[in-house]
């Protein structure tokens, strides 16, 4: 039967009983201990054996909870959003300056069509006037001096009626003209009431598609950013999870959970 | 006759038996409330895992990530830089969420991993302590037998010397009857026999005058018809 010294021994323990013999009664107390048929453990409580026992099995667990700190430490996680985003605008702006282009491209087209539309219809209209007002005086004259025919043929050219019948073909005359001339001013303003409410309908198409652009552009933006993110957080996870390893981490759970945000 | 079991060697293995005894009673006794020691050993422990304070930190972040991105996102509109629709909002607010989901689940994993471990923990620890006191409870079962066995032993000695004692005794009694002469019958003559140099004949009431070889616990029947009993001590005891 081993002695309480050699039990100490053969379990490789020898630093535990020098320990216990520079402790004055500790010695003492293990062996009687030992003795009462508790072994080395004898000595202990049932609290005591416990942490004992947990002691012994947490060493990887502990290891790993230091190699966790240990990573935090190490590797703070930093992810530079402004770098992000340029990387995020140098991808999508080009296409949304070829969409903004061709938005804007319809839009001054469609401007200047209404411009020019305008520019037509008053040309129209001042050759219309023109043809009118060359035309109208022609028949005037003509009148005029068929109706002074008349008179002077009934030697009435220098009466008072030729005078007053000269001057109400005048008049006639001139009540068509400013009739005419109305309707034109008012086809004129009509066209370019036509114009100016053409563009500024255009001018808020053009706003309203710049402004949606833009929205759906920064969204875009954001979202991929938020992307970047999740991929960058996912792939520090997965470092982490490396770098922690057995017992905590390792499964292919973890690796498959950060995997799939990649 | 308890004096001849008062051996060293009996008592020793009758102390270390009660002792193993005790001891494996003990364990026996503490192992139902090891798992809950075990387990409040285990929660200790996990105190010192840095996971706890990091899935808290990484929680706190996905708390105050989504108001803050809300916030940003009211400032792009009210500066104009930006008017998103409320589609628009959500989709990057989800992108946000997501993000900051991930750390969250790593570490979730990790504290899943901690803690299923603690149950594992525990239920292995019982196992050990389980094995422990079976050890203990075989240790008081071999102290038991070494305890029996030394005194089957002791038991087996005695009856042997009793028996040799009785021979002796028996073959002095034939002697003595068969010669009838009362030459070599006589006390001093068995006396002289066993011990020729320093016999003397015993006096009324007292002991014999001999040491018998037998050793202790030797028993002997003076003429008297009285019996002795030969002690550890070289005297002899009246024991009848």
């Amino acid at each position: 039967m081993a002695t309480f010294d050699q039990s100490y021994a053969e379990t490789g323990r020898q630093s535990e009983l020098d320990a216990l013999r520079a402790q004055p009664g500790a010695y003492e107390q293990a062996k009687a201990a030992w003795e009462s048929g508790g072994g080395t453990s004898g000595g202990q409580s049932p609290e005591q054996m416990a942490q004992s026992i947990i002691d012994a099995m947490m060493a990887p667990y502990k290891a790993a909870f230091d190699r966790a700190k240990q990573f935090e430490k190490d590797n703070p996680f930093f992810f530079d959003e402004m770098l992000a985003r340029s990387s995020s605008e140098e991808r999508y702006d080009p296409y949304y300056e070829a969409e903004l282009k061709d938005f804007v491209s319809g839009i001054e087209r469609r401007r200047s069509a209404s411009v020019q539309d305008e520019r037509r219809v008053l040309q129209e209209l001042t050759s219309q006037t023109d043809d009118y007002l060359g035309r109208t005086k022609r028949q005037l004259d003509q009148a005029v001096k068929a109706s002074e025919e008349g008179f002077a043929g009934a030697g009435l050219f220098f009466s008072g009626d030729r005078l007053r019948k000269t001057g109400e073909m005048g008049v006639e005359a001139g009540a068509q003209q400013r009739t005419f001339l109305r309707g034109q001013q008012y086809s004129g303003d009509t066209a370019q009431i036509a114009k100016e409410r053409s563009l500024a309908d255009l001018m808020a198409t053009e706003a309203t598609g710049r402004r949606q652009q833009t929205a759906t552009r920064e969204t875009a933006l954001q979202t991929d950013v938020e992307q970047q993110k999740k991929e960058e957080k996912a792939r520090y996870e997965l470092e982490r999870q490396q770098f922690i390893g057995y017992p905590l981490s390792g499964g292919s759970q973890s690796f498959t959970d950060m995997a799939s945000f990649l | 006759m308890a004096d001849s079991f008062s051996t060293p060697e009996l008592l020793s293995a009758q102390q270390a038996s009660q002792s193993a005894t005790q001891a494996a009673g003990d364990a026996a006794a503490n192992a139902f409330k090891m798992p809950d020691l075990l387990r409040q050993a285990v929660s200790e422990r996990f105190k010192e895992s840095p996971l706890t304070g990091q899935f808290g930190t990484a929680a706190q972040q996905f708390l105050t990530a989504i108001p803050q991105k809300r916030t940003e996102l009211a400032n792009l509109a009210q500066t104009g830089q930006a008017v998103l629709s409320p589609n628009q909002q959500q989709s990057i607010l989800a992108g946000t969420r997501a993000a900051n989901l991930v750390p969250l689940i790593s570490l979730n994993d990790l504290l899943q991993s901690q803690f299923g471990a603690g149950s594992d923990l525990v239920n292995a620890g019982t196992g050990a302590y389980n094995a422990y006191a079976t050890g203990l409870q075989n240790r008081a079962t071999g102290a038991r037998q070494n305890y029996e066995d030394v005194l089957a032993q002791l038991v087996a000695q005695q009856e042997a010397k009793q028996q040799e004692a009785q021979m002796e005794l028996d073959w002095f009694k034939a002697r003595k009857e068969g010669s009838g002469s009362g030459v070599g019958s006589s006390l001093a003559d068995i006396l002289a026999l066993l011990n020729p140099q320093g016999a003397t004949q015993a006096s009324a009431g007292e002991g014999p005058q001999f040491s018998p070889q037998t050793g202790p616990g030797t028993g002997y029947e003076d003429d008297n018809g009285i019996l002795w009993q030969y002690q550890a001590d070289g005297t002899w005891k009246q024991v009848g």
